[in-house]
């Protein structure tokens, strides 16, 4: 694709900016955390455009930012940060996407590497019978409709009630698992058709379910408050709100650009098709996207539910001898009303995050309690051949970027140049090689996603510490995933 | 067709996502090349049957909203009513000046778990990039999917 470039400029280490003076449009500068490599990588990459737009919209508190994993997304770049005043700012259902509570959870065993390995393969296999995989996957849970309702109201607080998961794990999620202010009569009949018989299954693409070993520790104090140690294996899980969420994001886009239009908004991107967030179709939308939130954490806490009865049958063990504890729960694709300091001011602003997460430090009260001493735990997922990593979140993150730092690795190549670069069976061979088992139900998708489609995620966070966006803990090696 | 490409659908090059370029002598023609490109992308459509017919109706205020919504139906079709289109047997839109209509008559069939086995999950059309444009003699429309 041709691209219409944006020059940006070095303003300190780890820091690039896009001068809002080189547009007449933007409303304030675009800030991206990268390193050289990073930067360099950006020269055939259209997302310092999607920056300077995101620049452009009304209400922009401080400025437009960039994660060090950022790339070329839709409307928003992935890694795509704007925090937007309450009363001037707007919503935007293109800077939350189509996975609506896309994330990550992160659990932890009381199992060392040496008591899993034996039973490596049966438990990723395990996994993936028990977990449905791919395109269309559903039936992990039967729910009644008004339990849905429940779901998608409450969130985490419905999976506590039904015993999938204890009250610890809900404590150790992001907002508790569950964002107040949904409202159910602001979803559709189709995101329910959607939705209804999907929670617990995983997806396709970029989704996985991974069995990881804590393979290093870079702070011992922190991930002992996180319950990790060397060698220790863990549960990792990445997806969203499946349907459900991609529903009620195509049905709003219409809805906000012709708000957008009544407001008088003008866009340089139709997917940034806002409205102020104090507009009825503002109030409605975020309602509509809080209950795909909260089904988008309910629909993690099954998969891990499933994940953590197979360890238990697998492990030929109790449940309290396999010591499955959540570690934490973040989501990448979301917008919330939060408080920020901006320029000695605190500042009511709506942040969207949209393929970044959200990073708290020591001593804020959104952290669990739990780990208030230390800081939130930040979970950064790899690929399935290198590694994922643990980071907590830093003061600068608050100063700088809305406390966010990145959500991934961030890809380099695009899915077409994957599947030329080697197929399917020879990376899951390629992986088998390096002890890393895989299950997926296409071996096109183990082409798309082997691991050299990705950016390195030791260069991503090595950007995301050198910023100060968040503090390394642990380096988690992958052992096995089951893919869709 | 083949997996990637056929005459009338182009893939481009895009870091995360699907890009497409779908051609037609008009503006109809290339929306029903560009309806079963996408549904293509998802499920090699050589395996479905034109079984039996589903009709379409989409309003918008102007022809990027509606060929977007057109194409976001489509899918809701596939992955909400887990049905599949094969063919667009018929494709209007009004030509009066009051009227914002597109109508389609889709051949397809229910999806057949034992015959079809889903490629993409193709999220959502997007507004990002979408263009609708006169080239050498062909009309082209160029959307990208969310995957």
């Amino acid at each position: 694709m041709p691209s219409d470039h944006v020059s940006f400029e070095q303003i300190g280490p780890f820091r690039y900016r896009i001068r809002r003076s080189g547009r007449s449009d933007m409303r304030t500068d675009g800030i991206m955390f990268l390193n050289e490599a990073l930067a360099k990588k950006l020269e055939v990459d259209e997302s310092p455009k999607q920056v300077a737009n995101v620049a452009t919209l009304p209400g922009i508190v401080g400025n437009s930012l960039a994660m060090p994993d950022m790339h070329w997304g839709y409307g928003f770049p992935i890694g795509g940060v704007a925090a937007f005043d309450v009363n001037e700012g707007v919503i935007s259902p293109g800077g939350v996407g189509y996975d609506i509570n896309c994330g990550v959870s992160l659990t932890r065993t009381a199992f060392h590497l040496n008591e899993v390995k034996p039973k490596l393969a049966q438990l990723v296999n395990r996994f993936f019978e028990r977990i449905p995989t791919g395109v269309g996957s559903h039936g992990a849970l039967k729910v009644s409709k008004s339990d849905f309702e429940q779901v998608i109201v409450n969130g985490a607080n419905w999976a506590v009630k039904q015993g999938l998961i204890p009250e610890a794990d809900r404590l150790h999620m992001e907002d508790e698992g569950c964002l107040d202010g949904a409202d159910p009569d602001a979803v559709s009949d189709r995101a329910r058709e959607r939705g209804f018989d999907q929670i617990g299954t995983l997806g396709a693409g970029n989704h996985f379910v991974e069995l990881q070993v804590v393979e290093q520790i870079f702070d011992e104090k922190t991930a002992a408050a996180f319950g990790l140690f060397l060698g220790q294996i863990c549960i990792m899980v990445h997806s969203g709100s499946r349907g459900f969420g991609y529903q009620v994001c195509t049905e709003y886009l219409p809805v906000m650009d012709k708000a957008a239009n009544k407001y008088g908004i003008s866009l340089p991107d139709r997917q940034l098709a806002c409205a102020p967030v104090g507009s009825n179709e503002g109030k409605r939308y975020f309602a509509a996207m809080k209950c795909a939130a909260n089904y988008a954490w309910v629909n993690r806490l099954v998969m891990k539910h499933h994940a953590a009865k197979v360890m238990v049958e697998v492990m030929q063990a109790s449940e309290e001898r396999c010591g499955i504890r959540l570690v934490y729960d973040v989501c990448h694709n979301i917008a919330k009303i939060e408080e920020h300091l901006v320029d000695g001011k605190l500042r009511r602003v709506c942040v969207h995050r949209k393929g970044a997460t959200r990073s708290l430090p020591a001593d804020h009260p959104l952290v669990p309690e739990a780990y208030r001493h230390v800081g939130q735990p930040v979970l950064i997922p790899g690929d399935m051949g290198r590694a994922s990593y643990v980071l907590v979140g830093a003061e600068t993150a608050l100063a700088e970027s809305f406390g966010s730092a990145p959500h991934g690795a961030g890809r380099l190549m695009s899915r077409h140049q994957g599947l030329k670069l080697m197929r399917g069976d020879d990376v899951r061979a390629k992986l088998a090689e390096q002890g890393i088992i895989v299950q997926a139900r296409s071996k096109a998708t183990l082409a798309e996603e082997q691991p050299d489609v990705y950016k390195d995620v030791e260069e991503v966070v090595k950007v995301a510490a050198g910023a100060g966006l968040a503090k390394p803990v642990a380096r988690l090696k992958p052992l096995g995933a089951i893919k869709g | 067709m083949n997996s990637q490409q056929s005459p009338f659908v182009t893939l481009l090059e895009h870091s995360g996502d699907l890009m497409f370029q779908a051609r037609g002598a008009n503006y109809l023609e290339a929306l029903a090349n560009a309806s079963i490109g996408l549904v293509h992308q998802i499920i090699p459509v050589d395996s479905i049957r034109e079984a039996e017919e589903r009709e379409l109706t989409i309003a918008g205020d102007d022809e990027t909203s509606r060929t977007v919504a057109f194409l976001n139906e489509l899918l809701y079709f596939v992955n909400g009513r887990l049905w599949l289109p094969r063919r667009v047997r018929t494709l209007t839109q009004c030509s009066k000046k009051s009227c914002s209509e597109l109508y389609a008559v889709l051949a397809g069939e229910p999806v057949d778990p034992a015959r079809h086995i889903f490629k993409y999950d193709i999220k959502a059309v997007t507004y990002h990039e979408f263009a609708i444009r006169r080239e050498d003699n062909l009309t082209m429309i160029q959307f990208l999917c969310d995957l």
